[in-house]
């Protein structure tokens, strides 16, 4: 079984200072322009164990920053080597196309937690003679409580982008105010991390989370689904 | 996630990354949650049949008629 | 073998160590622990689709939701279409709930991941 860690500018580089997971070798397969990263196991798919995954990350680190690198999901695995030297030739200019997108660049995550100001909550009537009416006010209150968060966040969020040359949509996960990955050029993360560090000073009521520097797994090609005909 | 003592921002984030994000090329993914597999498999297959009758977009190469991959 | 757990732990924050606790919490994940194939087990199965399934409705009674909201706000409802429209959110909800229980569900579970289209929630 063969597990694919990541896809990288061909040729591949030297791999003997980094072992892949059940300290197995790496190796490469080279599909021009394009190559990937793998290694051999005897048996079925590993588990998502915090090493599997920080051994993982390590391999797809080792590779860059010298070439531009595009992170396999964990748990990727091929039957053979014939199987994956197929998808990639079939797939070789989404590929490409993939790499020339993140060459040069690292990925930043943000997160931005908002402590909501405790607001009396006076709208919530006694739902007695209308309930559903009640209900259905009490969703517009709720909505207008969090409005100034979402400014903010809009604010937060167009500020990074600025510095950055992608980003991914902001959501909101729950009671997070803007949860997002951005793509920046590795000599404007300087710049990326001073202006978050203003904006987190200039709100006080912002938390800030920046993580990184990771490889670009939220700006990866999607490839098109469907299978390679074996020749 | 709850026997790791202090909380591990950094695991969470790679795993955040690892195992919902990087390319997902067609061989096997084999990490289930069964039912997000429910959902890709609907996807492939709906989207395998749509091609069928409708024949391809460039560039992409259908199975061969009777082969499944799963 | 060492397991350096401690230093990983700092390794990959750039900012924001003061409230790790406070992120730890907010960033649920279900947890990664099944990793086989797919279970083909029959109640596995059954559990997988009802998740589907009830995720699907809640996306839906989220998107019906905000749309009522919105002609409330507007004004464009009138007291009695406002009640009704309520009354049936509220069952609607309280229907759900039911059914997420009788299924051992909760609100994480049905806030499916599709990949390139992003959660569903």
């Amino acid at each position: 079984m063969i597990y694919v860690y990541a896809l990288c500018d061909g040729p591949p580089p030297a791999l003997t200072g980094t072992a892949g997971l059940e300290q197995q070798p790496l190796a490469a397969l080279e599909a021009s322009p394009v190559a990937a990263v793998y290694s051999r196991h005897a048996s079925a798919s590993p588990h998502p164990t915090p090493d599997n995954a920080w051994c993982h990350e390590a391999v797809v680190e080792a590779l860059g920053p010298d070439r531009a690198v595009l992170p396999v999901r964990f748990g990727t695995t091929f039957p053979d080597l014939d199987a994956l030297g197929a998808v990639l030739r079939c797939h070789r200019r989404w590929l490409q196309a993939g790499l020339d997108r993140v060459r040069g660049c690292v990925e930043l995550g943000v997160r931005v937690l908002w402590t909501a100001p405790a607001e009396p909550r006076d709208e919530e009537p006694a739902p007695g003679a209308a309930p559903g009416r009640a209900y259905l006010l009490a969703r517009l209150a709720e909505q207008r409580r969090s409005e100034p968060a979402r400014a903010r966040a809009e604010h937060l969020h167009r500020q990074l982008a600025a510095v950055a040359a992608e980003y991914t949509r902001p959501g909101d996960r729950g009671g997070q105010l803007l949860s997002g990955a951005y793509l920046v050029p590795r000599g404007a993360v300087g710049a990326f991390r001073r202006r978050l560090d203003e904006l987190g000073r200039a709100d006080p009521q912002v938390r800030v989370l920046c993580t990184g520097p990771w490889p670009p797994y939220h700006f990866v090609p999607q490839i098109p689904l469907g299978e390679p005909m074996h020749a | 996630m709850n026997d790791l003592g202090p909380p591990d921002v950094s695991l969470l984030e790679l795993l955040d990354r690892l195992l919902d994000k990087g390319v997902v090329l067609s061989g096997d993914i084999t990490l289930a949650v069964a039912d997000v597999d429910l959902v890709y498999l609907g996807l492939r297959v709906l989207l395998a049949s749509v091609e069928t009758a409708c024949g391809p977009p460039a560039g992409v190469v259908l199975p061969a008629p009777g082969e499944v991959r799963g | 073998m060492p397991e350096p757990h401690d230093h990983r732990r700092h390794e990959k924050v750039l900012a924001g160590t003061d409230a790790l606790d406070d992120f730890s919490r907010a960033l649920d994940r279900p947890a990664p622990a099944l990793p086989s194939r797919i279970n083909a087990d029959p109640q596995h199965v059954e559990r997988g689709l009802a998740r589907l399934v009830l995720a699907l409705i809640e996306l839906l009674r989220q998107l019906l939701e905000r749309q009522a909201v919105r002609r409330l706000e507007a004004g464009s409802l009138t007291d009695a279409e406002a009640e009704r429209l309520g009354h049936t959110f509220l069952l609607l909800q309280q229907r759900m709930g039911e059914l997420k229980k009788a299924f051992g569900l909760t609100d994480r579970d049905l806030n499916l991941d599709l990949g390139p289209l992003g959660r569903l929630l």
